[in-house]
């Protein structure tokens, strides 16, 4: 039963009250839930129920991690990972743009191109990884391309949908107010434009990473990807653990700053 | 600034001219400078569109449109619209919507912001100014529509049915404020509107669209003095004939229109 008191007294209220836990609560779950699925595989692969072979352990693990970050080893491949993933998203999203500006300007462009956007689109990208390395080679380049060829769609859908949704009274206006074409550019469209830029930069950064990594994995000799690769064709479930370990946070950190910087640009959405 | 529309028609055509529709059939009105004139019609009447060939977003399929003795042949900052759905810069704050038109217009910043808050003033936004759209009721929005175009001080406001969109107490309040606004101003005024009430409220003169194609069925005067007030005009005589005489006017094109549309079977 739920007491009632005076800010508990609408339904909308109590049923708030209901239900959401205390963050406490929800803290000590969190951590609890940790504890029971590492514990557990701790468990289970120290007294073999499980091979630690093939499955490793979380203290491995984390030691390995440590290792690997205090003798530097990781950082430098880290570092390869976050600038192949940034040239992706920079120039994907660059191309993305450029190219959602041509066919919402160009009806014809727009009829013309927009089946072969749409089959490009449906590949499966992941597949290209080893042709682009037949193209470009082990280095930086072909990674950076994967990553482009992902990006670049998810920025041009997103502006574009973005475009044909501008508000045509708004464009109306700013010619009525005596703006030129290029006022209706640069006032309307590219801010609108980037507005839709950032709703999607999580998920665009976040698929060039996946290119980054990927190319990584297929074929090179630097980045996380290749550490994991490497590991896994040494047989070393730890070490392919470990990477994954340190990849996770770098992907945690890469979100957590989109996040600031969509929050810092998107402000006017709020409501 | 007056507006003299002479033989406006606007004839849509669909490519290879398979289909052809009549939107606006020999429209001619003269609206004096200062003036308030309402435009009311059944929908797709072609009010609308004959209210955007005078902002000159459309231009006319034959005759001529002067605004202050020159053709419109482009949209200009002698002529301000409002339309129902606001139309603001949702990434700009109330006070750099306000400041647009200004700064376009080559004000510096600081006498474009002086500006802006005068006519935030005039609306009661002044304690918003450095809010983002979204945050605004709807009825906010339109005031800060209304004040981004009188800040840049067009001679002439187009409205596009500019309180439509608002609930019906905020709509009351919204007319006496724009009434209170032009009288202090004297703009000319050319405002659309689905509302018989509004249209007397507010104009001197209302102008009744027939169905498609929109033709001038009626100019009738308001020759209610001013300042109205409704506690009046509730119990005024001259109103009452005046909104019956109007309505059954519109009824009938309301019902022509749903007529055609029944036959051709096209929605509005």
């Amino acid at each position: 039963m739920l007491r009632q008191d005076s800010s508990a007294g609408s339904p909308k209220a109590a049923n708030r009250l209901k239900n959401s836990p205390s963050p406490l609560l929800v803290m000590a779950l969190r951590i609890g839930a940790l504890i029971v699925f590492v514990g557990s595989w701790e468990t289970a692969s120290s007294l073999k129920w499980i091979n630690p072979f093939f499955v490793s352990r979380p203290s491995d693990i984390i030691f390995r991690a440590y290792t690997w970050l205090s003798s530097g080893y990781v950082l430098s491949h880290t570092a390869i990972t976050i600038v192949e993933t940034f040239f992706a998203f920079v120039l994907g999203a660059l191309l993305g743009a450029i190219l959602a500006f041509l066919l919402y300007r160009s009806s014809i462009v727009d009829q013309a191109l927009m089946p072969y956007l749409m089959i490009l689109n449906a590949m499966p990208r992941i597949i290209f990884a080893p042709i682009f390395i037949l193209w470009f080679g082990l280095g930086l380049t072909s990674k950076v391309v994967l990553g482009i060829s992902i990006v670049i769609f998810i920025v041009f859908f997103s502006i574009y949908t973005g475009l044909k949704e501008v508000d045509q009274n708004l464009i109306n206006k700013v010619r009525l107010m005596g703006g030129s074409e290029k006022d209706v550019l640069l006032e309307v469209l590219i801010p609108s434009a980037l507005s839709w830029l950032f709703s999607s930069l999580k998920t665009s950064v976040g698929f060039a990473l996946v290119g980054a990594i990927v190319g990584e994995y297929m074929g090179s000799a630097n980045g996380l990807g290749h550490i994991i690769a490497f590991a896994e064709g040494m047989f070393d479930a730890t070490g392919v653990f470990a990477g994954l370990f340190i990849l996770s946070f770098v992907v945690i950190a890469i979100n957590w700053c989109m996040e600031r910087v969509e929050n810092h640009f998107t402000a006017w959405r709020m409501g | 600034m007056g507006i003299k529309a002479e033989g406006v028609s606007k004839l849509y055509e669909t490519a290879g001219k398979r289909r052809q529709v009549l939107a606006v059939d020999g429209i001619d009105l003269e609206v004096d400078e200062g003036e308030f004139v309402a435009l009311v019609g059944p929908s797709g009447c072609g009010k609308s569109t004959f209210l955007y060939m005078v902002g000159g977003f459309i231009s006319p399929s034959s005759g001529r449109i002067l605004v202050d003795g020159r053709a419109v042949t482009a949209p200009g900052t002698d002529r301000g619209i409002v339309f129902q759905e606001f139309a603001l810069f949702p990434w700009k704050t109330v006070l750099d919507n306000v400041m647009y038109g200004l700064q376009e217009k080559g004000l510096r910043r600081k006498e474009a912001e002086a500006t802006a808050r005068r006519y935030l003033e005039m609306t009661n936004l002044q304690a918003f100014e450095r809010v983002y759209p979204k945050e605004l009721s709807g009825g906010m929005k339109q005031r800060v529509a209304i004040a981004r175009t009188l800040a840049y001080d067009p001679k002439v406001l187009l409205m596009d049915e500019p309180f439509g969109a608002l609930d019906a107490q905020t709509r009351v309040i919204m007319q006496d404020e724009l009434l209170r606004v032009w009288q202090g101003t004297q703009k000319t005024v050319l405002f659309v509107t689905h509302s018989v009430e509004e249209a007397i409220h507010l104009a001197d003169r209302v102008v009744i669209f027939t169905a498609r194609p929109g033709r001038i069925k009626e100019i009738v005067p308001v020759d209610l003095p001013r300042p109205r007030s409704r506690e009046v005009e509730l119990f005024d005589r001259r109103y009452a004939e005046l909104t019956s005489r109007i309505w059954r006017a519109v009824e009938e094109e309301v019902k022509k229109s749903m007529e055609l549309r029944a036959a051709t079977g096209v929605a509005p």
